[in-house]
């Protein structure tokens, strides 16, 4: 276990170097003078432009710049072109919304995903298998910004009982559930809406598989009720795949969900990412994909933890 | 099953109510985004300009009608040679702190914008001793002398008319909190997020990405604030500014997007503004290109292009533009005709200039044209960069242009590329044309003029359009001295580039302003001033 463990660091540092190489070159390679995006057209005359190329470290070669903004990363000194900020800090601040309503997605799909499954895969093509997949196909079609703004017309404007924007409200001093509930149904709701069906349909055909296994039919034939076959016995087997699958859509998500972010002006690092972006802030790019990908790694080096949990025919070694 | 349904519908019941009622002690700003910087010398974008005029003080300012007005200097005088202003300060002036300031912050701020490591926005390289301390041979800006606490003494190298312009838009530092940070480290210094300034309001907390609170300066030397509390807050969808305001979530907006405005227009409780915007439209001519270089084919476009259409897919509603200012400074030339949308006076200018359409296939080629060989179609790469303000009106440039038989193929890149491949190039053979904009008041006027003429002052005169007069002109109007003498010639080098073509200006869509009935606003004509009168704005009944 424990060799299994450091295997699996080690097998990170290669992964860091390839993304942040990649992510550093396809920047500086770019065409054009980073500088340049960082401000307004009307005041670059006004600004010594020369001197911030040289502040900023865009003067030295290619490889220096490289392994320099690295070095800097990891005493967590790599500052932002524009905001002149530490880029983890920019990052740490805007975390605790992303995570907060990442979360809540999550759980949100999952209530609602694993029962309509497990009711779905009892009867498959039955009118409540046909009336879930025909929604879940649905919901998956919907676009996010198109959703988003439906909900907020319905339920912002017309019926006035949820705010379009924000996470809590404008007066608030500090962080309190019960008044933030209500800023975060919509957004939950658009998330969940887009996780649901590959929960759903991954469930779905799971379940369909492990109740025709002999073990299924042995369990009934022992004089089991169907409830405790069914919980006891099928499901921790159905939701095997469910589990990797979250594994990869959290991290993924924790990157940023920048279009649910901007339309309910959740203060999240989606909206971060996509600034940085528009401006070519390079070192806050570097510093979001760096995140990003270990929160990856991480997660899905948790997920195999978790897999010889719930199926211990599983060793790792 | 049924107890949990009993239990959520109890819980929705409970929900508070979403409408926060606006209390009369604050005011909600809607905005889509968040400064870049509080530290004025290194905020860059538009949207932290608007945040600090309120946290910071000039030495003199323009007031709402655009006079030049004393704000912590409380008069100034200039000696007989014109080169040195004394400016008298007011003694009751306090930092957010609690700090007196005195002449040693003005005499700080205007130092560190010469230091060798300073990469602010810098306005001050004609002041005595500033491009000696740039170079390291001086310690200090010898043209800025205390004289005492509350006076303060500056000397330009030589008499510019433009002086105030130029100092009102200089806030003051902290000399205090800044002095001892190096100047190289100052954009990431604490005043860039904790800001310390001498303004009406200041910051109680910055919500990152989600708002910035404010609340009145009681010591303000111009009188407190009348609303206490005033909120900044950032919403970057501006689809939904609309709901925020009819659900009473906010104030006032000047982003409702042009298309729900007159729909808001019509809401009770809801009052609106129009005012020229502070962003133009423009086309800038490579004058140096063969297909561009006769002032008949420019003026042949100017013609062509129909800009009220523009206007209509913008919004409908905004106004032509024809020269570099904001119509509500004294300095616009508000004489000047636009170029009536005509494709018969187009057509027949181009006819004139030497292009025909001899074979029949609706694009005219070159006849004698100097640097094009007989025959050469009349067909360009109009440059644009990739944003919805520019990208709609090219393509009606190019429909417009097709029907006058010049075929315009257009090219959308990246701003960097734009920059560099039509903006600063000096030689770029596929540059005939560009099309992009001005934002006015980010710089002073002055500069909006000086920064685009005469050619080859600033990044943005590659036109290579080189005329005598205003050559000569541009580089004067600082030197002179009495205000409508000074107007004169503002005039005429807008008439002179409106008549030559280097430019063709397009359209200024209107700043769209929609806000609380109850709040009574002062009379405003531009953005940047509505933003500045926001401690002059009440709640009314």
């Amino acid at each position: 276990m424990q060799r299994y463990l450091i295997r699996r660091l080690l097998q990170m540092i290669p992964v860091f170097i390839g993304i942040t190489f990649i992510t550093f070159m396809m920047i500086s390679l770019a065409p054009g003078d980073p500088v340049v995006s960082l401000y307004p057209p009307e005041v670059l005359d006004r600004i010594d432009l020369e001197l911030l190329r040289d502040q900023l470290g865009l003067n030295d070669p290619l490889p220096v710049q490289y392994v320099r903004m690295i070095g800097r990363f990891f005493t967590g000194e790599l500052e932002s072109f524009q905001e002149r900020r530490p880029a983890m800090e920019l990052i740490f601040d805007r975390l605790p919304s992303t995570l907060l309503l990442t979360t809540l997605a999550v759980i949100v799909a999952l209530l609602i995903g694993l029962p309509v499954a497990i009711f779905s895969a009892l009867k498959p093509y039955s009118w409540f298998d046909n009336v879930a997949t025909v929604s879940v196909l649905t919901g998956l079609s919907l676009p996010q910004f198109w959703f988003a703004l439906l909900l907020i017309l319905i339920f912002s404007e017309q019926l006035r009982i949820l705010p379009s924007s924000g996470i809590r409200p404008i007066d608030a001093q500090t962080y309190e559930p019960v008044e933030m509930i209500p800023y975060l149904v919509m957004p939950t709701i658009v998330l969940a809406i887009g996780l649901l069906p590959s929960i759903m349909r991954y469930s779905r055909s799971n379940m369909i598989e492990v109740l025709s296994q002999d073990y299924v039919r042995t369990a009934y034939s022992k004089g089991l009720t169907r409830r405790t076959v069914l919980i006891r016995h099928a499901l921790p087997n159905a939701i095997l795949p469910v589990v990797t699958l979250i594994g990869v859509i959290f991290p993924l998500l924790l990157g940023g969900a920048a279009i649910v972010e901007t339309i309910f002006a959740i203060p999240g690092i989606g909206r971060l990412a996509v600034r940085a972006a528009q401006v070519r802030d390079l070192p806050v790019m570097l510093s979001l994909n760096i995140f990003t990908a270990v929160m990856i790694l991480l997660s899905t080096m948790l997920t195999d933890l978790l897999y010889t949990y719930l199926d211990p025919r599983i060793r790792l070694s | 099953m049924k107890q949990i349904v009993a239990l959520l519908l109890v819980f929705l019941l409970t929900l508070p109510l979403t409408s926060t009622a606006q209390e009369n002690d604050t005011v909600v700003v809607l905005w889509p985004s968040q400064p870049d910087s509080l530290f004025p010398d290194f905020a860059v974008t538009a949207t932290a300009g608007y945040v600090i005029i309120n946290l910071y003080s000039t030495l003199v300012t323009t007031d709402l009608q655009g006079n030049l007005v004393g704000d912590l200097a409380t008069g100034w005088e200039v000696s007989e040679d014109q080169l040195t202003w004394t400016f008298s300060l007011r003694d009751d002036v306090v930092w957010h702190d609690g700090a007196p300031l005195t002449a040693a912050d003005v005499k700080f701020s205007y130092e560190i914008a010469s230091d060798a490591a300073y990469t602010g926005s810098s306005y001050f390289a004609d002041i005595v001793g500033a491009a000696e301390k740039r170079d390291g041979s001086a310690d200090e800006v010898t043209g800025v002398q205390i004289i005492d606490d509350y006076t303060v003494a500056i000397t330009t190298t030589a008499p510019n008319a433009l002086v105030l312009d130029t100092i009102a838009q200089r806030y003051i530092l902290p000399a205090h909190a800044l002095a001892d940070v190096p100047v190289a480290d100052l954009a990431s210094s604490a005043q860039a997020t904790a800001p310390i300034g001498t303004g009406p309001y200041r910051l109680v907390e910055w919500r990152v990405d989600e708002a910035l609170i404010f609340e009145a300066f009681p010591e303000y030397h111009g009188g407190s604030a009348i609303i206490p509390n005033y909120i900044w807050k950032v919403v970057p969808e501006v689809a939904t500014h609309y709901t925020e305001l009819v659900t009473d979530a906010a104030d006032i907006s000047t982003s409702v997007p042009a298309d729900d405005f007159s729909g808001i227009q019509s809401e009770p409780g809801i009052s609106t503004l129009q005012m020229p915007g502070v962003n133009m439209t423009l086309v800038m001519f490579n004058t140096s290109s063969p297909f561009f270089s006769d002032v008949r084919t420019r003026q042949a476009m100017a013609f062509a292009v129909d800009r009220e259409s523009m206007i209509a897919i913008g919004g409908g509603s905004g106004g032509l533009v024809t020269n570099q200012l904001h119509p509500s400074v004294p300095e616009h030339n508000a004489d000047i005709v636009p170029y009536p949308y005509d494709s018969a006076r187009a057509a027949a200018l181009l006819e004139e200039a030497g292009w025909r359409d001899e074979n029949g296939d609706g694009i005219r080629e070159s006849y004698s044209i100097e640097g094009l060989e007989d025959g050469t179609p009349f067909s360009v790469e109009l440059g644009t960069w990739s944003n919805p303000l520019y990208n709609l009106p090219a393509q009606i440039i190019q429909q417009n242009l097709k029907d006058v038989g010049v075929e315009v193929a257009v090219n959308v890149v990246d701003f960097n590329v734009y920059f560099a491949e039509y903006l600063t190039a000096t030689n770029n053979p596929n540059f005939q044309f560009g099309m992009s904009g001005w934002f006015n008041f980010s710089v002073p006027t002055y500069a909006d003029i000086s920064g685009n003429f005469p050619t080859g002052s600033g990044s943005h005169a590659r036109t290579l359009w080189s005329n005598v007069r205003v050559d000569e002109l541009v580089p004067a109007i600082p030197t002179i001295f009495d205000t409508s003498e000074r107007n004169a010639a503002y005039y005429e080098v807008q008439a002179i580039v409106h008549e030559e073509v280097p430019f063709l200006y397009l359209t200024r869509l209107d700043n769209l302003v929609a806000f609380d009935s109850n709040l009574a606003l002062p009379e405003i004509t531009n953005l940047r001033n509505l933003f500045k009168s926001i401690p002059q704005w009440s709640w009314g009944s």
